[in-house]
């Protein structure tokens, strides 16, 4: 029987590469580059424990940034109180603090303008 | 905020007639009491952005200030045996059987429970042979996914009990063998009056109802009971015989009927599986055992607080109870099929109800590791998606894995189903809705009929119809629904599927376990689990289970196309094929101008979108299909499901390999009937962009028009 394994994305992203962060920022939905993709691809397949999600405040409307425990029946907490009042406002900011998280490294793109 | 978890139920059944009932089961987490209102559902799709929620309320089965409370579920399988045996002149009483133990837990798991004595596999993953206050523990934890031969014996002439396993095969550093020093035994139980228990621990019996406790994790077979000192068991359970059944008499009087409770996996292999047979028809004792989980349910057993009997005027379709109080408005989903009588109406719309509970309850979103990279954005879970994680108990779907990691073969729907329902949901229940809404916006009669419906009446439900409309996403079909329609598609009838991934998995019902459907994942297809060796075959009806692919019913040989890609990021569009202006298909097309059709719609953006089917007279589409339509763009967002290539390489996805894509297929069949077939989930939630104006919803018109016509299809050779 196959299961998953937890520790599957082994692809390292580079930190100074902001030019697929700025990529990322001006065309959230693809299609991306090679590199972009694989950026996105290792940041979507790590580890369900501590993974970053979004919980419905009001549906279609706000959401709220958590973790998820990892564990079946455990709960996402939430992170300090972050509040997104559009998925693609949630998308960018979660890229933002995955590419943080993995490289160590903050992004220094500029926001996209509302 | 408005919750729609703290009134949660069901209706059994989900299915129904009009003048039949259904009974409402209601739990609730706070209010007393609450009113209810039934409303048929014309689309529940509750996004603004979307193409419009619709209720129509009734004037029937609504109620106020009905009274309710928590109800209990009594998750986990198990098996009970009442009454028990009971044996005079009881000097020594030996119990032995084979497990299989799949998961360690920080709760104690009782394998074996008579009375007051027990087998358990304690909190450290240690076997113990409990006595009253007594316990045997052995000195080493069982290691998961092994067999082993475990025996407890009680001498009440010599006054003491010991324990005995033995690894069936041995591995380093681990016992073999292990047989306690005897211990001093206390007053046996009477064992008649008190039932015997497999796979969990007896809590109590509240109006002829057990609850349990200390569920098991893994297989048992083989249980056998020997009487003093006698070589030969006094009474033992087969659990290789009866496979398809609920319950199986002991091998000795054929009087102790071990019933099966919340559906522990049958079919299951046992210690003697040696991997020369893949199905327990072949070689039922390569069979004998039963796989328990702590997280089966079939059944909440909840009590009936209301009954709703539709009148005879009543129309079918899709119905919710909804329940309002104090802070809450909550949807429980029913159907009113039309399956008694003969209707006016020419047009029988399929309810994939056995999809519906496929996916019910899903927590993949939780628990599997590629969701978020299947759907390419960041997961967002609503109130419902919360709670059905904090309340493991209200089961799983077909998508989930078990606790110990093994997949879930049994859904049912005697349980509160909260992603099938008006609500964030989308896949399936209110992506259906759309094609509903269309339906009335157009002002076309029709009926609604069930999976449940099909798959019990056959290709009589369809008969009476001229047009039979298969939904977004039929995915899960039994023998007897496949046999079905390809019937009424041979038979004259006019087929149309408005969607993708259909007809793509085996399925079986039984009437052992009303609303229940079996599903094996196989080892082929896309699958969140992988079945465990030797299991795939089903053990309501022996049939091997997986892709009807595999079985020489790819989707293709039934409507022309079948699933080849995924693509949840972006939806694209179809461009009208030469093929398409031959004389056969134009009436497809007719008055529409352009070759692009549905660069819209409301998921993705395009017609083209979530799930899709290709045309491939190799995977049988019909010799004389067209394809009259072909997709355009997927780009890289479009990747192939496993089974469409044989060595993997890097050219998997829309931007390089040409089986990322959708067909829209048409054909006619024997009898002046025949088959539309779209091959795109995002078809049917396209019909509705800009009110139903728009090139998608008039080539639906078309094909639909054509199909209502008594004029014959030629046969095209």
């Amino acid at each position: 029987m196959l299961l998953y394994d937890p520790d599957s994305a082994i692809y390292n992203i580079d930190g100074t590469r902001m030019d697929l962060a700025k990529e990322y920022r001006d065309n959230l939905r693809g299609p991306f580059s090679l590199e972009l993709q694989r950026v996105l691809d290792k940041m979507r397949t790590t580890p369900l424990k501590g993974r970053l999600v979004l919980l419905v405040i009001e549906p279609f409307k706000i959401f709220r940034l958590a973790r998820l425990s990892g564990q079946r029946g455990v709960s996402p907490s939430t992170v300090h109180d972050v509040r997104y009042y559009s998925i693609a406002e949630a998308e960018w900011d979660i890229f933002k603090r995955r590419w943080l998280e993995l490289t160590g490294v903050s992004i220094s793109v500029s926001d996209p303008k509302q | 905020m408005i919750s729609t978890t703290d009134i949660i139920g069901y209706c059994q059944p989900y299915e129904i007639a009009t003048q039949e009932t259904t009974e409402l089961k209601l739990s609730s987490n706070r209010p007393k009491t609450c009113s209810v209102k039934v409303m048929r559902v014309v689309c529940a799709d509750i996004n603004p952005n979307g193409p419009g929620e619709e209720f129509v309320e009734q004037s029937w089965g609504e109620i106020q200030n009905l009274a309710i409370d928590k109800q209990e579920i009594n998750a986990g399988s198990y098996a009970i045996v009442k009454p028990a045996p009971e044996f005079r002149s009881l000097d020594i009483i030996t119990i032995k059987m084979y497990i299989w133990p799949t998961k360690s837990s920080t709760n104690c798991q009782v394998i074996f429970n008579w009375g007051n004595i027990s087998f358990s596999i304690e909190t450290d993953g240690k076997l113990a042979f409990k006595f009253g206050s007594k316990a045997i523990i052995s000195p080493q934890p069982l290691l998961l996914r092994e067999w082993y031969e475990i025996e407890g014996v009680i001498n009440f002439k010599t006054n003491n009990f010991y324990l005995k396993n033995r690894m069936l095969n041995p591995v380093v550093g681990f016992l073999p063998k292990y047989k306690s020093i005897p211990e001093i035994t206390q007053t046996l139980l009477s064992t008649s009056e008190h039932p015997i228990i497999f796979g969990a621990k007896f809590k109590k019996s509240i109006h002829q109802r057990e609850f349990t406790s200390h569920h098991y994790n893994g297989k048992i077979e083989a249980p056998r009971i020997f009487i003093n000192k006698n070589t030969k068991p006094s009474v033992e359970w087969d659990f290789s015989k009866n496979i398809t059944k609920a319950s199986v008499l002991d091998k000795s009087y054929s009087k102790f009927k071990a019933t099966f409770i919340n559906a522990p996996m049958r079919g299951a292999t046992g210690y003697k599986w040696d991997g020369s047979v893949e199905s327990w028809r072949e070689k039922p004792s390569h069979y004998g055992a039963i796989h328990f989980h702590e997280d089966d349910i079939t059944d909440c057993e909840w009590q009936t607080l209301l009954k709703i009997t539709p009148p005879a005027q009543a129309r079918s379709g899709y119905y919710i109870a909804r329940i309002l109080a104090d802070g809450v408005q909550s949807d429980i989903p029913f159907f009113i099929t039309q399956r008694l009588k003969k209707s006016k109406n020419k047009i029988l719309f399929l309810a994939p109800t056995a999809t519906y509970k496929a996916y019910a309850n899903t927590h993949v979103k939780f628990d599997s590791h590629n969701t978020e990279n299947l759907f390419e954005a960041p997961i967002s879970f609503s109130e419902d998606e919360l709670y059905l994680n904090e309340h493991r108990e209200l089961g799983l779907s077909h998508y989930d894995t078990h606790s110990d990691n093994s997949g879930v073969v049994y859904v049912g729907d005697r349980r509160p189903m909260l992603n099938n329902r008006p609500g964030l949901y989308t896949f399936n229940y209110i992506d259906d809705t759309h094609i509903i809404k269309w339906l009335e916006k157009k002002n076309y009669g029709y009926e609604v009929a069930t999976d449940d419906d099909l798959n019990r009446l056959g290709h009589s439900l369809l008969d009476n119809y001229k047009v039979v409309i298969t939904a977004s996403h039929p995915e899960y079909y039994s023998t007897e629904m496949w046999d079905a329609l390809s019937h009424y598609q041979q038979n004259g009838g006019r087929h149309m599927y408005l969607g993708g991934n259909g007809f793509y998995w085996r399925i079986a019902y039984s009437d052992q376990y009303p609303g229940v459907i079996e599903h094996r994942r196989g080892v082929s297809g896309v699958r969140t689990w992988e079945g465990e060796p030797g299991e795939h075959h089903l053990s309501f009806t022996g049939e091997p289970g997986g892709l009807w692919r595999t079985f020489g019913r790819a989707p293709q040989s039934l409507v022309g196309n079948g699933f080849s890609s995924t693509m949840f990021v972006k939806s694209t569009y179809f461009r009208r094929s030469k093929d398409s202006y031959g004389k056969e298909t134009d009436f497809i097309f007719k008055n529409i101008d352009t070759d692009i059709i549905g660069d819209f719609g409301f998921r993705g953006g395009g017609c083209v979108g979530l799930e899709i089917d290709r045309w491939d007279r190799d995977l049988g589409s019909p010799h004389n299909s067209i394809v009259v339509a072909t997709s355009e763009n997927i780009g890289a967002g479009g990747l192939l499901t496993g089974e469409e290539f044989i060595t993997t390489t890097r050219a998997l996805d829309g931007d390089q390999n040409s089986r990322v894509r959708a067909d829209m297929v048409f054909f006619t069949t024997p009898g002046g009937g025949a088959v539309w077939s779209t091959g795109s989930i995002a078809w049917a939630t396209s019909l509705l962009w800009n009110s139903a104006n728009n090139t998608v919803s008039e080539v639906t018109q078309n094909v639909l028009n054509r199909f209502l016509e008594n004029k014959e299809f030629v046969q095209s050779e």
